[in-house]
């Protein structure tokens, strides 16, 4: 698993984008997904999807597994789940905190 | 085919639904545009296409029925991305929206006008910080371009008018009058009219750049 702190901290989309992408979808599936898992919260629009999707393929954390017409269905890769894993510990530790100091007292 | 008026919008040309209207912006933004075709849905016009020389044709529609957006399609290096226009555009679709317009000439000046039904819920085409950012330094590096380009051509037209006016060799054949209007009058309204067209291109050039600091600014405390 990649290192924390190696990778920076992913953006809430990006985040959202690769958990979506551990099985195969296209480009609208995963704005869907996305949607579905926030509760409606998070509402991608379609150009930051298509940026972070070139960005993750640049980056290897996502590759492409199929193309219907023009349609480009997307997975994770294993360099994609070590981010995303690494993100999760970070996030653990920013809840653990959290909670430790509003409502445990100052840690 | 007629010309016609409704309300205070005076149409080019109506034939069946289809309403047209030439709209000119002395500095063309996409901004501009994006917000004027919200003007125009808000009155109950949708925008179905844009023709050359700026002609709008709009069908009726309910008040608000739609809300209008845009994005340049270009790579990083501010150049035509043909991949990310079909891709943008067929997200777009797919998610309920109709493009109006598609647009690609001279290379770098490239993008999308959409609409959705405003009842689908909120329409953005950046949902984040960081492709926010992305889309207006596309923006600005267009505009910027453009200003400067035309700033060359004011320069080197200014510089060739100069040169070839203070040549009195040039000037032999021509009358007083001839040598006064070649020399200075064309020259001098040819350089105005492009050192306003340069300062059309840097304004909005400017004014995102401006938007870009706010918008990094924001981005030191929050990522959406």
């Amino acid at each position: 698993m990649m290192a924390m702190g190696t990778q920076g901290v992913l953006t809430e989309a990006t985040y959202y984008i690769l958990l979506s992408l551990y099985e195969s979808l296209h480009g609208y599936g995963i704005m869907q997904k996305v949607t579905q898992m926030s509760n409606g919260r998070v509402q991608l629009g379609a150009g930051t999807l298509y940026g972070v999707l070139s960005t993750l393929v640049e980056r290897g954390w996502i590759v492409e597994t199929a193309q219907y017409d023009r349609r480009k269905e997307y997975l994770i890769t294993e360099a994609g789940k070590a981010a995303v894993e690494a993100e999760m510990l970070r996030l653990a530790e920013l809840w653990a905190n959290g909670q430790a100091v509003t409502r445990g007292g100052q840690r | 085919m007629r010309a016609q008026e409704i309300g205070d919008i005076k149409w080019n040309k109506v034939v069946g639904q289809e309403h047209t209207v030439s709209k000119w912006w002395l500095s063309e933004d996409l901004a501009k545009i994006e917000e004027y075709l919200n003007q125009m849905i808000a009155r109950g016009f949708r925008p179905v296409s844009i023709g050359w020389t700026s002609q709008f044709t709009f069908v009726p529609c309910a008040p608000g029925e739609y809300l209008c957006r845009t994005a340049m399609t270009v790579t990083n290096g501010g150049f035509y991305d043909k991949v990310k226009a079909a891709e943008l555009s067929d997200l777009l679709v797919a998610d309920g929206s109709s493009i109006v317009e598609q647009y690609a000439t001279l290379g770098y000046r490239a993008g999308l006008i959409a609409v959705r039904p405003a009842a689908a819920g909120p329409f953005e085409l950046t949902s984040d910080l960081d492709s926010r950012i992305a889309e207006y330094r596309a923006r600005k590096r267009y505009y910027l371009l453009t200003g400067l380009c035309w700033f060359a051509a004011a320069m080197a037209f200014l510089c060739n008018a100069l040169s070839f006016g203070t040549i009195s060799s040039h000037w032999s054949a021509f009358s007083a009058i001839t040598h006064t209007i070649f020399a200075f009058v064309l020259p001098l309204i040819c350089v105005s009219l492009f050192l306003i067209s340069s300062i059309c291109g840097l304004v909005p050039a400017i004014r995102y750049q401006k938007a870009i600091k706010r918008l990094e600014a924001q981005r030191d405390i929050s990522e959406v």
